[in-house]
């Protein structure tokens, strides 16, 4: 029997998900790029770059988009900071760690509008922590509908915490507890050992969790629309009402398709980090 | 742009030239959907025996509903009285009012119409659905013989457009200002905007305003201090369906909205813009607004699911507020249409009607419907009467809405 020639044997193999690839995201993609370059409205036709133009000149597109960039970025650092030493600690023992590891995943299965639902009836003016305080004379600052978006933030960083400390709990694991054990016997400290041991070798788990949190963030919809200020809105927000609303698509698919624009560009600046740490360990 | 004016009155002064009953397509020689009956022999007269073999032939009647509240009325009350009635059985789901129109519009592209026979269809995308095609060109107002004594004004008419009585005016609601009388005395409710404005000085965050760019109450409400601060000129076209998005612009852009503009400015400090019509109801349950923009069928919807205080009463400024309301539509995709006539009918009898006053604040478009025998404990949960006749306004064009929604989300929000 005749072998297939190398090249023709690997295109095969490669087709069925390249093909899944091509036909479910590859198509949608392209339909929304042409869309995005489409005049739409009554009668409107042809070639046109006024989709783009408006989210770059129109004040309201442009303050849509920056904050959206605030939405992802702010709750992505922040929980950040909390997983990662949480990741760590998580490996030592300590009374309760088991109780505590169940615990901490739970917002995980709490679905993000219900999230949203739980920090402004917490939150809100009038809502269930200001009238505990109100007795006492104290009162909460605006978390809700404010301008820096606390509430927004705090319930996104509710529901990531766990999902980045899952994921870099993970990699932590992984590093050899001999190579942890060697350094503190040679008299680097706990903090030394963290950041010069744990924090590297657990970075690539470290980075792709921050990145899935990051364009979750980019495209959040539910939580910026419950808890968010009344200007600017995210881009996400501007996107509904004008699909919904005034069945503009042209402009849906040109915000649709600068998100996910800027995600890839998060996405690559990963693979040359992830790139470069891993040819330092060469 | 007079070209169409003119073709749009000819065709808008055909319809009217009808003879009640008649059953002529709406701006076409033909139907855009497949009838499943004899259209020439349908009559108020003949309107049930011509329809009620076909429509029970045809299979259960597909109904979308986009209103959350109503559910209970439909599934409790109406679909099984229709049930018993005819013998036709409905298939009730509840829909996204937007989100539908798109996959409608989006079916109808692909050539595969989705079937629906009966749709409560979202008031702002009459012109949409219109041109896409998706909307049955049946007229509706004029064939059902329980639309015999639809209010002029909402029978082909919403929001500014002439559909030509395709869509029928079957919820009619106001935007109003609610108050909380735990706080606020009915007698020191304010009544006009000048008075809101010292009411929201002398209580600053305890005036909440829906974002007119999140909330129809908060949309209203703009349109409201639209037309008490701008000059007739600035009026002469926001009935007018042919006011196209540019021009719109040009009009929000222009001088006209300046004092509008200049009041909201005002009052911004001192209130709370809202997320939405149900974030500002939060905020009058929670104690925390005394006054704010409502829809009266909320209003009355959340004090009768305990949702709000029942201490809560509404009032119309007495430079009047805007109302309007959403009505049903036959789909093109229709597969049942006489089916789905008979059920738009039943949802025009005068029971279902006053039933639905009295169960979700939804008012009605058929001026022959006595409403006067409401119980005292659910009229208080409404707008007066008296104010209803004198202060409610029509909803200006949605394009010249929208544009205004724009303008103030520029020069109000972003400042």
């Amino acid at each position: 029997m005749r072998r297939l020639p190398r090249s023709l044997a690997v295109a095969l193999l490669l087709l069925p998900g390249v093909g899944f690839l091509a036909l479910f995201f590859g198509t949608p993609l392209v339909l929304a790029l042409v869309a995005s370059v489409t005049a739409d409205g009554p009668g409107a036709k042809g070639f046109t770059l006024a989709n783009y133009r408006s989210i770059f000149t129109n004040r309201v597109h442009l303050e849509g988009l920056v904050f959206s960039m605030y939405l992802s970025v702010v709750p992505t650092l922040i929980a950040l900071a909390i997983s990662v030493p949480l990741a760590v600690a998580l490996q030592t023992t300590f009374p309760g760690r088991r109780l505590f590891r169940t615990l901490y995943q739970l917002p995980l299965a709490v679905p993000t509008i219900v999230a949203a639902f739980l920090v402004l009836v917490l939150l809100d003016r009038g809502g269930m922590i200001s009238r505990l305080l109100a007795p006492v004379g104290l009162s909460l600052p605006r978390m809700v509908r404010d301008e820096y978006a606390v509430g927004v933030i705090v319930a996104m960083v509710w529901k990531a915490v766990p999902f980045m400390t899952l994921i870099i709990a993970g990699a932590v694991a992984s590093i050899p507890s001999d190579v942890t054990a060697a350094a503190r016997s040679l008299g680097a400290t706990r903090v030394a050992v963290f950041f010069w041991i744990e924090l590297p070798m657990a970075l690539p788990g470290i980075t792709a969790a921050t990145l899935l949190v990051f364009v979750t963030s980019t495209g959040a919809f539910a939580i910026p629309s419950l808890l968010g200020p009344i200007y600017p809105e995210p881009l996400s927000i501007q996107m509904y009402s004008y699909a919904f609303v005034e069945n503009r698509w042209g402009i849906v698919s040109a915000m649709g398709s600068i998100l996910s624009l800027v995600a890839c560009l998060v996405l690559l600046a990963y693979y040359r980090l992830t790139a470069r740490v891993g040819g330092g360990g060469r | 742009m007079r070209f169409a004016q003119s073709v749009s009155a000819v065709a808008v002064a055909m319809m009217l030239a009808l003879p009640a009953g008649a059953f002529e397509p709406v701006g076409a020689s033909s139907f855009n959907v497949r009838t499943n009956f004899d259209p020439k022999a349908v009559t108020h007269q003949t309107f049930e025996a011509t329809l009620l073999g076909p429509a029970r032939a045809g299979g259960p009647v597909v109904f979308y509903d986009l209103a959350e509240s109503f559910t209970p009325l439909f599934t409790e009350i109406v679909i099984p009285a229709f049930e018993r009635a005819t013998g036709i059985k409905v298939e009730y789901r509840q829909v996204n009012g937007d989100q539908t129109v798109q996959q409608l519009i989006a079916a109808q592209r692909a050539g595969q119409p989705l079937h629906v026979d009966l749709m409560w269809y979202p008031n702002g995308q009459v012109r949409l659905g219109t041109e896409t095609g998706i909307i049955a060109n049946i007229p509706l107002s004029s064939v059902l013989p329980n639309a015999r004594d639809l209010d002029p004004s909402a029978a082909r008419v919403s929001r500014g457009y002439e559909h030509g009585g395709t869509v029928l005016p079957w919820h009619r609601n106001l935007t109003a200002i609610g108050y909380d009388t735990r706080t606020v005395r009915p007698e020191r409710a304010p009544r006009s905007f000048p008075d809101l404005l010292a009411f929201a000085r002398a209580n600053p965050g305890k005036v909440a305003i829906t974002n007119p760019a999140r909330g129809g109450s908060g949309q209203g409400f703009l349109e409201s201090a639209i037309m008490a601060m701008t000059t007739a000129e600035c009026q002469a076209r926001l009935f007018d369906f042919s006011f196209g998005p540019q021009d719109a612009e040009a009009w929000a852009q222009g001088p006209c909205l300046a004092p509008v503009v200049a009041y909201f400015r005002e009052l911004k400090p001192h209130v709370e813009f809202t997320n939405g019509n149900t974030d500002t109801l939060n905020l009058i349950a929670n104690g925390v607004a005394q006054v704010a923009t409502v829809w009266e069928d909320q209003v009355f919807d959340f004090i009768g699911r305990g949702l709000l205080p029942p201490t809560v009463r509404l009032g119309l400024l007495s430079s009047g507020q805007v109302g309007d309301g959403d009505g049903m539509v036959i789909p093109a995709g229709t597969r049942n249409p006489a089916g789905a006539l008979l059920f738009a009918n039943f949802l025009m009898s005068d029971d279902v009607q006053v039933r639905k006053l009295g169960l979700v604040g939804s008012r009605t478009a058929r001026v022959g419907v006595n409403v006067s025998a409401l119980a005292a404990d659910v009229a208080e949960r409404l707008v007066p009467q008296d104010q209803v006749v004198t202060l409610s306004r029509k909803r200006i064009v949605a394009t010249a809405s929208a544009e205004a929604t724009k303008r103030f989300v520029a020069d109000v929000l972003q400042r």
